[in-house]
C-alpha cells in the first residue's frame, strides 16, 4: 500500500469516528429533552399531579395552574374586577371590593398562602395579600372564589403578608411604606421618627375561616418586606425582614443601601396575645372595611369596624426584637424543622442563617447590640449560626425539599442554587430565564414540603416565546429537583406577575371541588328557583326583573313597559343543575360587563337605559345546541310614555307587579 | 553631501502609512462586549477615535448599581486630542513623504510610537480609574475592579471581553508600513554608505 492510501483510510475512519461521536451526543441530547417532556406530559384527559396558585401581581388576581403541565386552569378575581364573570360589577360582589377609601376595582397581590395544619398545607383555603390599599383575601379552595376580604388599617404598603403561622392561627400584615400614624397632615422630609410601620396579626376562626383584625404592633418606620412565621420549635414566632432602616424618604435606591445590615424583626405573637389579655394596648379607630361573601345567599357584605388594638412593643417588653441582617434583606425563610431562620440579603452575596434556639438564649442572656426606638437588636454573632458565603448574586428567597436542601433565587445571577440548610455548602446551580424572583417547591415553605420539583418565578421574559409586542407576559420554569442534578422541564408563560405561589397534592382538593350551587339552598333574596315563580316588580323607578335560565331560554324574554330613567335589575337564576353549564347574560349598550351564572346561582346585572328603542340581551357563554337562540329583548319607552307593564317567555305572558 | 534624502520606495511608503493611519476614523478601534445571563445577546460598546458607539445607555443603567462612573463621550478629553494626534500624524505623514527628508522622517516615526504608546498607556489608565472611582454610597459595593484591555474577565453576573477593533487593526498596519519604511530607507542608507566606501 502506497503512502498516499494509508492516509486517505486514516482520515476516513477519523471522520466515521467523529461522526459516531457526533451522532452520540446529539442521541445524548434527544434523550435528555425526551426525557423532560415524558416528564410533564399528562396525556389528554388525565390531571395534573399538583395545583399550584399563582399570585397575578398587578392583575389582582390569582391564577390556578396545574403542574407539572404548566396549563392555567383558572384565573380567580381577588381585589380586582373580573370582566369574564362580572366579579366585582355585580351588586353581589361589590361589596368584596369596598374599603374604608370606597370601592377598588384594583390592587396588586404578592403573596398567596395555604392555610396550614401542624405546618402543613391543609387544602382549605388560600390567602393572599393586597400591596396597594392594604388588605388580606380569603379564598375558599372549594368554589375557588373570594370569600373574604379584610383591609388592614394603620398600614401602606401591605407587603410582608399573607403568611400563616402553624396551624392557621394569624395572618400575618406588614407596612412597606412606613406612613405617619395615625395618618395626619405632615411633611415628608419629617419623616424619620414620625413616619411608623405595623405588624399586624389576622386571626382566622379555625371552623369558618372567617377572619379578624387581631392586633398591631406599632414599630419604627422602616420597610417591612416579606415574613414567615415558625413551625415546630419557633411556632409562637413570626418573622419580617426589613430594609430602609435608614429611614430614606427620597432616592431609596442609593439612601435606603447604605447600611451594612438591616433588621429581621422576630415577633412573639403569644407574648402579644398576653399584653393584649392584660390590657397592654392602645385602641385606635382608624376606619377600615371587612367583607365576606355569604354562599347561602350569593351574596357579599360589607361592614366598616373603627376599632383596632394596638401594641406599643415598650408596653410589652418581649413582644419583639430586631436580628441583624445583611444587607437589605428580601425573603425571610424558616426551615421545615423550624430551627433555622434565614435572611435572603438581596445586596450581599453571603447569606445569614439565624439560629432560633441561639435567638433566645440571645434573648435570655440579654446579649443585645443596643436598640431601635426601644426595641432591643439582638448581638449579630449571637444569633447567626452560619453563613451561605458566595451563594450568587442577589439572594431572594429560598424553599425547601424536606430533604435538607435549600433552594435560594438569584435575581442578579438568574440562577437558583441548592444548598444545605445544616451547613450552607452549595452543592448545585441552575441557570434561569430571566432574573427569578420567588420561587416555588409545592409546600416548600411548610414543615413537609413535597420536594418534587421547584418552579421558578421570573421578572424577565425576553425572548423566550414568540415575542407580542412590548408587553410580554412573565415566565415560569419548572425544575425537576429529585435527582442530585436539578433538571430544567419546562417553560411555560403567566398571566400577570406572579411574585409568590404555592402547591399542593391535587388529590387533597380535587375531589371536593364544588360542581355547581345547590338550587333548593339558594337564599338569595331575587332568586328565581323556577320558570312559574317570574316576575317583573316596579318598585318607583326601580324594575327588578327575576329572571331564569335554563337551555336554552331565558324566562322572561321579552319585557315592555321599562321607561328612560328607571334602573332595570337583571336577577338572572341559572336553573341548571348539571356541572359545567353556566349561562351568561349581557344587555346591549349596559356599562358593566356580562355575567356568568354557574349552576343554581343567582346574580344581579344593574342596568340604566338612556334612550327609547328596543334592546337585545343574550346568554354568552355557549351553552347548548341552541345558544344562539338564547336571546330576548327589553323593550324602552320615553319618560313620560305609558307603556304596557308586560312580560312574555317560557309560553307563558304576564303583567308587571308594581309597588 | 547634502542634507539625507529618503528613498524613493520609503517616501511612497509613508505616504500609504499616513492614509492608512486616516482611514482609522472609520473604524472602532475597541469592542467591549458583555455578557450575563439576561443578556444572552450581548452588550457591545465600542470605542472609535472620536466617539462612542453600542448600547453605552444600557451598560449606563446597569453600571448605576455598583456605582461605576457613567461613560460618556464628554467625560473624556481623548475623544477630541486623539482625532487632532491622529490628523498631525497624516499631515505631517504626507509632508515627510514630499519633502524625503530622513530628519523629518525619524522625527515623525517617533511621534508615531509617542503616538501608539500615549494611546495604549492612557486607555489603560482610563481603566483603572473607571475602576477606582465609584460612588461611594452605591447600593453594591465593589472591591477595586479594573475592566480587562485584553480578554475576558467576569464581574458579577457579566463575563466581559475586551478586544482591539477594526481601527486599531488599522493604525497597527498603519505602523507597520512607517516600520517597512523605515527598514527601506534604513537599507537604502547602508547600500550608500557600503557604495561610498
Amino acid at each position: 500500500m502506497n503512502k498516499g492510501r494509508v492516509r486517505l483510510a486514516v482520515l476516513l475512519a477519523l471522520v466515521a469516528a467523529l461522526s459516531f461521536v457526533a451522532i452520540g451526543a446529539r442521541k445524548v441530547a434527544t434523550k435528555l429533552a425526551k426525557d423532560a417532556a415524558q416528564k410533564v406530559y399528562v396525556p389528554p384527559g388525565e390531571y395534573d399531579e399538583f395545583y399550584a396558585f399563582l399570585s397575578g401581581g398587578f392583575n389582582g388576581q390569582l391564577s390556578v395552574v396545574g403542574l407539572p403541565s404548566g396549563r392555567t386552569l383558572k384565573n380567580i378575581g381577588v381585589f380586582s374586577v373580573n370582566p369574564r364573570n362580572g366579579y366585582g360589577y355585580s351588586p353581589e360582589t361589590k361589596p368584596l371590593l369596598m374599603t374604608s377609601h370606597g370601592f377598588l376595582p384594583w390592587d396588586d397581590t404578592h403573596h398567596p398562602e395555604l392555610s396550614m395544619t401542624n405546618g402543613v398545607p391543609d387544602g382549605r383555603w388560600i390567602f393572599i395579600n393586597a400591596n396597594n390599599t392594604p388588605r388580606v383575601a380569603r379564598i375558599d379552595l372549594k368554589y375557588m372564589e373570594t370569600a373574604e376580604i379584610i383591609e388592614i388599617p394603620n398600614s401602606a404598603g401591605n407587603h410582608p403578608s399573607s403568611f400563616v403561622t402553624e396551624n392557621t392561627e394569624y395572618i400575618t400584615a406588614g407596612t412597606r411604606f412606613s406612613v405617619p400614624l395615625p395618618q395626619r397632615d405632615i411633611p415628608i422630609d419629617q419623616y424619620k421618627g414620625n413616619f411608623k410601620g405595623t405588624l399586624s396579626f389576622i386571626k382566622v376562626d379555625p371552623d369558618t375561616g372567617k377572619m379578624s383584625l387581631a392586633f398591631q404592633i406599632l414599630v419604627p418606620g422602616f420597610d417591612y418586606d416579606l415574613a414567615h412565621c415558625g413551625k415546630g420549635p419557633s411556632k409562637d414566632w413570626c418573622f419580617f425582614t426589613s430594609y430602609n432602616t435608614e429611614e430614606a424618604h427620597t432616592l431609596l435606591e442609593i439612601n435606603a443601601s447604605q447600611h451594612d445590615k438591616d433588621f429581621i424583626a422576630a415577633v412573639n405573637w403569644k407574648r402579644a396575645e398576653e399584653c393584649i389579655k392584660e390590657g397592654k394596648y392602645e385602641t385606635w379607630h382608624t376606619p377600615y372595611a371587612h367583607n365576606w361573601y355569604d354562599e347561602k345567599k350569593h351574596m357579599a357584605f360589607s361592614e366598616i369596624i373603627k376599632e383596632e388594638k394596638v401594641i406599643k412593643p415598650e408596653q410589652c417588653p418581649g413582644v419583639i426584637y430586631y436580628i441583624p441582617t445583611p444587607k437589605s434583606p428580601h425573603g425571610v425563610d424558616v426551615s421545615p424543622d423550624g430551627r433555622f431562620i434565614l435572611g435572603n440579603g438581596k445586596l450581599s452575596a453571603t447569606m445569614a442563617v439565624h439560629s432560633f434556639e441561639k435567638m433566645l438564649k440571645a434573648i435570655k442572656e440579654k446579649k443585645f447590640a443596643g436598640d431601635a426606638y426601644g426595641i432591643p437588636i439582638l448581638d449579630y454573632d449571637a444569633v447567626v449560626d452560619h453563613h451561605v458565603k458566595n451563594v450568587c448574586l442577589g439572594p431572594l428567597h429560598t424553599e425547601s425539599d424536606g430533604k435538607g436542601y435549600a433552594y435560594t433565587s438569584c435575581f442578579i445571577s438568574s440562577e437558583i442554587v441548592k444548598w444545605k440548610w445544616e451547613t450552607g455548602e452549595i452543592v448545585d446551580r441552575i441557570p434561569v430565564y430571566y432574573s427569578v424572583g420567588h420561587l416555588m417547591i409545592p409546600g416548600g415553605d411548610s414543615a413537609k414540603p413535597w420536594g418534587k420539583y421547584v418552579l421558578a418565578l421570573n421578572k424577565i421574559t425576553k425572548d423566550r416565546y414568540l415575542p407580542t409586542g412590548p408587553e410580554l407576559n412573565q415566565s415560569a420554569q419548572l425544575i425537576d429537583i429529585t435527582g442530585d442534578k436539578m433538571q430544567l422541564l419546562l417553560d411555560f408563560p403567566t398571566l400577570g406577575e406572579p411574585h409568590y405561589a404555592q402547591a399542593l397534592p391535587a388529590s387533597m382538593i380535587k375531589d371536593k371541588q364544588a360542581k355547581i350551587y345547590n338550587l333548593k339552598e339558594n337564599e338569595h333574596p331575587y332568586a328565581t328557583k323556577s320558570e312559574k315563580d317570574v316576575k317583573v316588580v316596579r318598585k318607583g323607578n326601580e324594575v327588578h326583573v327575576y329572571m331564569t335560565a335554563i337551555r336554552s331560554h331565558f324566562v322572561p324574554d321579552n319585557i315592555e313597559g321599562v321607561k328612560v330613567g328607571d334602573t332595570v335589575y337583571f336577577h338572572v337564576t341559572n336553573l341548571e343543575q348539571d356541572w359545567d353549564i353556566p349561562h351568561g347574560f349581557a344587555v346591549y349598550g349596559a356599562d358593566v360587563p356580562n355575567l356568568l351564572i354557574m349552576p343554581g346561582q343567582t346574580l344581579t346585572l344593574v342596568w340604566k337605559p338612556e334612550k327609547p328603542g328596543v334592546y337585545p340581551f343574550y346568554c354568552t357563554d355557549f351553552c347548548s345546541a341552541l345558544h344562539q337562540e338564547m336571546q330576548g329583548y327589553v323593550r324602552v319607552s320615553p319618560a313620560d310614555a305609558n307603556p304596557p307593564m308586560i312580560w312574555r317567555g317560557g309560553g307563558k305572558e304576564g303583567k308587571w307587579i308594581v309597588e | 553631501m547634502t542634507k539625507a534624502k529618503m528613498p524613493l520606495l520609503g517616501r511612497v511608503l509613508v505616504a500609504i502609512s499616513a492614509l492608512i493611519a486616516i482611514s482609522a476614523f472609520f473604524f472602532p478601534l475597541w469592542h467591549y462586549y458583555l455578557e450575563a445571563p439576561q443578556y444572552r445577546e450581548g452588550l457591545n460598546m465600542w470605542i472609535w477615535l472620536h466617539k462612542l458607539t453600542g448600547q453605552v445607555y444600557i451598560i449606563n443603567d446597569l453600571n448605576h448599581y455598583v456605582g461605576f462612573m457613567k461613560i460618556t463621550e464628554e467625560m473624556y478629553w481623548e475623544f477630541k486630542v486623539l482625532p487632532v494626534l491622529t490628523v498631525i500624524l497624516t499631515l505631517w505623514g504626507l509632508w515627510v513623504a514630499f519633502t524625503g527628508s530622513l530628519r523629518a522622517f525619524k522625527w515623525w516615526f517617533g511621534y508615531y510610537i509617542l503616538y501608539a504608546l500615549f494611546g495604549l498607556v492612557d486607555f489603560y489608565y482610563r481603566l483603572w480609574q473607571f475602576g477606582h472611582t465609584v460612588d461611594p454610597r452605591a447600593p453594591i459595593r465593589i472591591e477595586g475592579y479594573v475592566p480587562p484591555m485584553f480578554g475576558e474577565k467576569q464581574f458579577m453576573n457579566f463575563l466581559i471581553r475586551s478586544e482591539p477593533a477594526a481601527g486599531f487593526y488599522v493604525l497597527v498596519a498603519g505602523f507597520l508600513v512607517a516600520a517597512l519604511a523605515l527598514l527601506v530607507t534604513w537599507q537604502a542608507g547602508k547600500a550608500r554608505r557600503g557604495a561610498t566606501a
